[in-house]
């Protein structure tokens, strides 16, 4: 078959040109540490690789969401754990009246009692980051102004009013956020309840229990006609009735707390389960991601070594067809 | 011997000098594309009775004989045209993958799933500038790769129409130098096939420069000049031919513009649609028509129109929240209808698409709850976040994986035409070779021939010199 001069060179063109190609690819695939230098290359793996790499992202989100969220439920939990003792520290108080003999210092655990009410108070306004605990979505200063013009900017606030037979203290717990649950979510598929309204926490209202501490309050500082209690007098029976009765709902809502408490607790546990379940699934995702888009840099090093040796011996047989003709012998 | 063998000398001269001549012209024209090499055809002369003997009168370089032959042609210039189509579908989605920036960590999909986990973020910190302020900067990021993708296609959808405009020219310059070829050959009464073999060689040239834009049918006429038609349509008549025209039509209802190829007369008037078949008109109109044209409605692959889909149902569907939604500042029981990207109610699309100034400005607008003065509700941003899991959010996909699809069905379009160009390119090597084998030239054999054809030279030299001298001894006798 005859050859001719044109196709030799055309071959040799070719092969050179497909044999630097092959080197220039494989010294990319190790700069750039990717595999796949085109969508063409392996359409398949740089779809896989992107969806791999959004879901670590996604995830990443996720344990930052978890993150905060722990530290809130965290603080809740130490918060709720404070009103707790201080629920605890009432009924102390009420048991305390109930059995002195004297009566001498009703009046100083009256204002124990109050300050305990303040305190609790207090606590129910607690923040995190900002954000009000125990305020429904009104979490910020400005939604419960805006809220409740001429009070103060906090979901909890103890107000003073007239007394009455049936309140002689005029004081009163007004509540000013909402009971609306926050939802955020902690994974792909999951969502979570982060906070504790302020229902759940004190009562229907958000303040029934402020207002049996109150009612407690009334009945140890005043007598039955309203007046402040005097020195030295005794609860009489339908009062240690009424403070009875009062002490049993204040208990009631503390094991509520304690249970609310527990659950806020399996909340957090579930938060750091999710946690250590999405660390995991983005080591082995990261693994996936590896897998279809970085540069296994041994086998493409051999595969530049190969290719190299290939467009080596392409140059040299490159030089021997320039070399090898009928002319060059003629002349 | 005598007069006789001086002439048969001045023969075989003219027939060797030829054979050089021949010889020198393959060797002058090794490395030009299209040309067949040619052989001096040598034969005896007529013998001449003398004596009682037929004696020989010399040689006749009576034929130059070419070795083109039209199954080759035929199959390389089929070849041509489909390596040419592949080449140019091979750089047109280059260019889109380079466009798409894709493969890359900053490409669209990631750009478009950071927006949606800054939702999620800041459903999880509703009142928190910092995070109101990553959401605008997400968004920003994305209507901006946006913008870039619809400019990108835009630009290459017009560069693809620039480089159809070309071929049109180039296929009128070829039809026209066709005629003008078969002109030539009518005109000096010969046929290229047994005349002027170097016109076979430029009008074959010129054919299988014409393949590289559409399927060419070649049909030889008994004058030697050859009808050429574009996938069935004439485009060369012997020495008449038909223009083609580019025309693009705007269709009123959708304002979808396209293109098609038209045959014209002397006067321009359109005549017959012409319809490539193959090759690289054909699918520069294929990517004009649908791949980048952002209106497409012939059903098939449109990446344009793909992403503009995209961007006006992110735009739909995060508006559709917003709207019911109110920003931190908000008050009252009837939501502001602040939408977060415009235009708003019309629809958005990937060049338009753009953030609500009134968000931009201030990122307490931002609508993400669902009931005023409750800056810890985060409603709204956690149904725009679930907007990134929606399986029904495109075509029964979410928007990653409608993404994905593009990505797919623009790296298999690519990938098809680098195999295509790859194996097409090898077939139309490999005929070119088989080819060449035929009517290639050999610089080695020519040498051969031009040794041989300058001895025989030199010999046929030594014959007049000889006869030279037999002559002089004759004329000088008796002196």
């Amino acid at each position: 078959m005859r050859v001719s001069t044109n196709s030799i060179y055309r071959d040799y063109s070719r092969n050179l040109n497909d044999s630097q190609f092959k080197v220039n690819a494989e010294n990319l695939r190790i700069s750039s540490g990717k595999k796949n230098l085109s969508i063409a290359d392996n359409t398949s793996d740089v779809i896989d690789a992107d969806k791999f790499r959004n879901q670590i992202s996604k995830n990443e989100s996720y344990l930052e969401i978890i993150k905060s969220n722990t530290d809130r439920l965290q603080q809740t939990d130490t918060t709720l754990q404070s009103i707790s003792d201080k629920l605890q520290e009432v009924r102390s108080f009420v048991v305390d009246v109930s059995k002195t003999s004297t009566g001498y210092n009703h009046f100083a655990i009256a204002q124990s009692i109050k300050g305990a009410l303040e305190d609790i108070v207090s606590l129910a306004n607690s923040d995190n980051n900002g954000d009000y605990l125990f305020s429904g979505t009104m979490t910020s200063p400005q939604n419960i102004q805006d809220a409740n013009p001429g009070m103060n900017n906090m979901p909890f606030e103890i107000e003073q009013g007239p007394a009455t037979p049936t309140n002689p203290s005029g004081l009163s717990v007004v509540f000013k956020g909402n009971n609306e649950k926050v939802n955020v979510n902690i994974s792909k598929t999951a969502s979570e309840e982060v906070n504790t309204t302020a229902e759940e926490l004190f009562g229907p209202g958000g303040v029934e229990v402020l207002q049996k501490i109150i009612d407690v309050y009334n009945v140890v500082a005043y007598d039955s006609s309203g007046n402040q209690r005097p020195a030295r007098t005794l609860l009489n029976a339908q009062e240690l009735g009424e403070l009875n009765t009062l002490q049993k709902d204040v208990a009631d809502r503390y094991d509520e707390m304690n249970i609310m408490a527990s659950v806020n607790g399996a909340k957090i546990n579930r938060l750091d389960s999710t946690l250590d379940f999405l660390e995991y699934e983005n080591l082995r995702l990261d693994e996936y991601r590896s897998a279809k888009e970085d540069t296994d840099i041994a086998e493409a090093a051999m595969n530049l070594k190969r290719e190299e040796n290939v467009l080596q011996f392409a140059l040299q047989v490159g030089s021997r067809i320039n070399q090898l003709n009928l002319f060059q012998f003629l002349s | 011997m005598g007069f006789s063998t001086l002439e048969i000398g001045k023969t075989s001269l003219l027939a060797q000098r030829y054979g050089l001549e021949v010889t020198s012209n393959n060797i002058s024209n090794a490395n030009t594309e299209g040309y067949s090499r040619k052989r001096a055809d040598l034969s005896t002369a007529q013998s001449r009775y003398s004596a009682g003997n037929f004696v020989g009168t010399g040689v006749i370089a009576d034929q130059l004989k070419s070795f083109r032959e039209e199954f080759f042609d035929k199959e390389i210039r089929n070849s041509i045209t489909r390596n040419a189509g592949y080449e140019s579908d091979q750089t047109i989605l280059k260019k889109v993958e380079g466009i798409m920036g894709e493969p890359s960590e900053n490409g669209l999909n990631n750009l478009i799933s950071d927006f949606f986990i800054s939702w999620d973020q800041l459903a999880n910190n509703p009142d928190n500038t910092g995070y109101r302020q990553k959401v605008i900067s997400d968004a920003t990021q994305m209507t901006d790769k946006f913008h870039q993708l619809a400019e990108g296609f835009d630009e290459a959808r017009l560069d693809v129409l620039e480089q159809a405009k070309d071929g049109v020219d180039d296929v009128n310059s070829i039809a026209k130098k066709l005629a003008n070829i078969n002109s030539r050959i009518v005109d000096s009464h010969s046929s290229a096939s047994e005349g002027d073999l170097n016109m076979a060689d430029e009008r074959e040239l010129a054919i299988e420069d014409l393949a590289e834009y559409g399927k060419v049918n070649v049909h030889h006429n008994d004058d030697g000049t050859v009808n050429v038609h574009l996938n069935g349509i004439n485009l060369v008549t012997g020495k008449s031919l038909n223009q083609i025209k580019l025309v693009e039509t705007t269709n009123s209802t959708t304002n979808e513009r396209t293109i098609s190829l038209y045959t014209t007369d002397n006067q321009g008037n359109l005549l017959n649609r012409v319809n490539p078949g193959a090759g690289k008109l054909e699918n520069q109109m294929k990517h004009y028509n649908e791949t980048l044209d952002k209106d497409d409605t012939s059903g098939n692959f449109s990446v344009a129109k793909s992403v503009h889909e995209l961007a006006k149902e992110i735009a739909a569907n995060v508006n559709m929240a917003a709207v019911s939604g109110f920003g931190l500042n908000d008050t009252g029981a009837v939501p502001p209808g602040r939408s977060f990207f415009v235009p708003y109610p019309t629809d958005a699309d990937a060049s338009t698409i753009r953030l609500n100034t009134l968000i931009t400005s201030d990122s307490d607008n931002i609508p993400l709850s669902s009931v005023a003065g409750e800056s810890g509700n985060n409603q709204i941003a956690l149904q725009i976040s679930a907007l990134a899991d929606d399986i029904n959010f495109i075509n029964n996909r979410t928007p990653g994986e409608f993404y994905s699809d593009i990505i797919a069905k623009a790296g298999n379009m690519l990938n098809d035409s680098q195999i295509g160009l790859k194996n097409s390119t090898m077939v139309l090597d490999q005929m070119k070779n088989q080819r060449d084998t035929v009517i290639g030239v050999n610089l080695d054999e020519e040498a051969v021939n031009l040794i041989k054809f300058q001895r025989s030279f030199e010999a046929a030299s030594r014959v007049v010199n000889l006869a030279d001298e037999v002559l002089g001894t004759i004329v000088n006798l008796g002196r």
